[in-house]
């Protein structure tokens, strides 16, 4: 009952990631203060900006001015106070998808890499999920179980969460055979004890550049769900349903699809480029050769 | 006084019905409290096997472990809960790996580590665990070891690394050690200090050692008894003076043959040929080919065990053109 303490106390990743991390790696540092800012869009957006909903039929369709940076969308509607307000919405389900993946995949690959029913039975249904197509099972999804945020992150979970579940498992099949994990079990470790205290540690590093992908390819899909229709609902403003809507007139407005585009790509980049860096850093071979020095 | 490790007729074999590997045969042997048993051999004989089954160690899918005894101070280990081998373990028995590069927790501090064995044994605090886990690194002549305890693995030396396995291993005081190759990975100072480290704490608590090696100089330094392995089974096992004074089985007589003097300049003595394969099981001696004192029975008939003198015995029916050969060469010395 107190190992969860103990891990949070000693910090038992440490020597990965610390301090040095930043000034080793620029991508890294790019990364954390440019999602950083996206973050503080995403938090402070509904204090800062006009109200993303309100309509002005007298000024639809403007390019972006002074007045609307951004430009306006077919209902007059403030592209600027809709992307910035959208981040939120784009940020929520990244990182909702993200942490429910790992925590999903890391259960469920644990117990998979130890057991062998574990491992008959939830390999065999991974392999299944991952033989349907990703958006096409998110769509099914969000049709069964109707509407919401909520929804929308549950419907890229699952299909994400087969790819975490393998490389959970792969990790753990390694670090079950090293020495250090029979040693834990000469000193008297039972086996809960081992999988908290030698295994999971040690699939920190892989697992947290998997999460960062994960959180790009949910960002993504969630666009693409509000871009079919079965995503975000439509009062609330998601980048995805915005360029759904400006689709029709983009030849005349492409402002409207542009903006929430670009930011869809920065975004998407800023994390990849963040995941290369921390893969760089935590990779096990990169890693014992900075910790030699 | 009865034997702390009693093993009798131990088996160990891998692998399914049809592609089974023999890699231990018929072991037997005792061990008290406060001595040291040394299982020598080559590579592939069946010595870390061996440990590892007493440990309990081996995988259950593809490793089949008979035994018509396996008991630890009279309680059986092959009956034993996992609960049970769990307490047992790192309190009772204890283990120090080959490979201290790859034995600690890359992920944990040592300090945390070595605490850890500790508090699985002891309702001991955090601080006390830690406490402990100090005073252990200090027993192990670590220099600066209250630096030492917040340190990770990747940034210690490899003979730091065994020190510290060791301290987990010892952290309970367990009664019996078992050490597979403690040393091999070792440069010579460093495995001379290991070494009397490892004496020093069984004189001073009583504990009793089984060590494995294939390193005859550390046999000699550490060794009450010597077993001596060959294709799975113990061919020779005896008092260190007795099998090294008076070798009787004619494996044993090459090993020693095989080790360097440094007052004699005539060639070494080498075995020719290598370790048999081991997917059939033999009752025949299976150094016979490889034997310079085989005769053809040697191949043909099985062999029993044969007992020359007080706890001395052996599996070799030669025995005796042995020791002449082996007295010859003591008189050609002198």
């Amino acid at each position: 009952m107190t190992t969860p303490l103990a891990l949070s106390a000693e910090e038992p990743q440490a020597p990965a990631l610390p301090r040095f991390a930043w000034a080793h790696s620029p991508l890294l540092l790019a990364g954390v203060v440019i999602l950083g800012i996206f973050v503080m869009i995403a938090l402070l957006a509904p204090f800062l900006v006009a109200d993303p909903t309100a309509i002005n039929t007298s000024k639809r369709l403007k390019p972006p001015s002074e007045m609307f940076w951004f430009g306006t969308d077919h209902l007059g509607r403030d592209i600027f106070a809709r992307t910035m307000v959208g981040t939120r919405n784009s940020l929520l389900v990244g990182f909702g998808v993200a942490i429910s993946v790992t925590l999903l995949g890391v259960t469920i690959g644990l117990y998979a890499g130890f057991s062998k029913w574990g491992e008959r039975i939830f390999m065999r249904l991974m392999d299944g999920l991952m033989a349907i197509p990703g958006v096409l099972l998110a769509i099914a999804l969000v049709a069964l179980l109707r509407g919401g945020l909520l929804v929308v992150i549950i419907a890229i979970t699952i299909p994400e969460v087969p790819r975490m579940v393998r490389l959970v498992r792969s990790v753990v099949l390694t670090v079950k055979e090293q020495p250090f994990v029979d040693a834990a079990i000469s000193v008297g470790s039972s086996t809960p004890k081992i999988l908290w205290l030698h295994v999971l540690p040690n699939t920190i590093g892989p697992l947290s550049v998997q999460a960062t992908y994960v959180a790009v390819s949910a960002i993504i899909a969630e666009a693409v769900l509000s871009f079919l229709g079965v995503g975000t609902p439509p009062e609330i403003p998601s980048w995805g349903n915005m360029m759904a809507e400006g689709r029709a007139y983009f030849q005349l407005a492409p402002w409207i699809i542009g903006f929430p585009g670009l930011m869809l790509s920065i975004i998407a980049l800023t994390v990849n480029l963040m995941g290369d860096a921390l893969r760089e850093r935590l990779d096990p071979r990169l890693a014992r050769r900075s910790g030699l020095k | 006084m009865s034997a702390l490790l009693h093993v009798e007729n131990l088996s160990v074999t891998f692998g399914s019905a049809d592609r089974r590997t023999h890699a231990v045969s018929d072991v037997s042997f005792t061990l008290e409290a406060g001595r040291t048993l040394c299982l020598v051999g080559e590579s592939g004989s069946g010595k870390s096997v061996t440990s590892m089954a007493v440990m309990g160690l081996l995988p259950a899918r593809g490793a089949t472990v008979e035994a018509r005894r396996l008991a630890f101070a009279g309680e059986d280990l092959r009956t034993a809960t996992p609960a049970r081998l769990a307490q047992l373990r790192g309190k009772e028995i204890s283990m120090i790996f080959q490979d201290p590069m790859s034995s600690l927790n890359p992920a944990l501090t040592i300090g945390y580590q070595i605490a850890e064995a500790v508090r699985l044994h002891e309702p001991v605090s955090r601080a006390e665990a830690r406490r402990r886990a100090l005073d252990m690194l200090d027993r192990m002549r670590i220099p600066d070891a209250r630096r030492r305890l917040d340190q990770y693995p990747h940034q210690m030396s490899g003979g730091m690394r065994q020190r510290v396995m060791i301290a987990m291993a010892l952290a309970c005081n367990p009664k019996l050690l078992i050490a597979d190759e403690p040393t091999t990975a070792l440069d010579v100072t460093v495995q001379a200090q290991i070494l009397s480290l490892m004496d020093e704490l069984k004189r001073d608590m009583g504990m009793a050692i089984l060590l494995i090696t294939h390193d005859l100089g550390v046999v000699a330094e550490m060794a009450d008894e010597v077993a001596v392995m060959y294709a799975g089974r113990i061919v020779e096992r005896g008092p260190v003076t007795a099998v090294f004074d008076r070798p009787s089985h004619g494996y044993t007589h090459g090993l020693l043959g095989a080790k360097p003097r440094r007052s004699s300049s005539e060639r070494l003595l080498e075995l020719p040929g290598g370790v048999p394969r081991l997917d059939r099981h033999v009752e025949t001696c299976a150094f016979a080919p490889r034997c310079r004192f085989a005769e053809t029975a040697c191949s043909q008939e099985p062999v029993a065990p044969i007992a020359f003198d007080a706890g001395h015995m052996g599996l070799c029916r030669r025995h005796a053109a042995v020791r002449a050969a082996v007295a010859m060469q003591v008189d050609h010395h002198a």
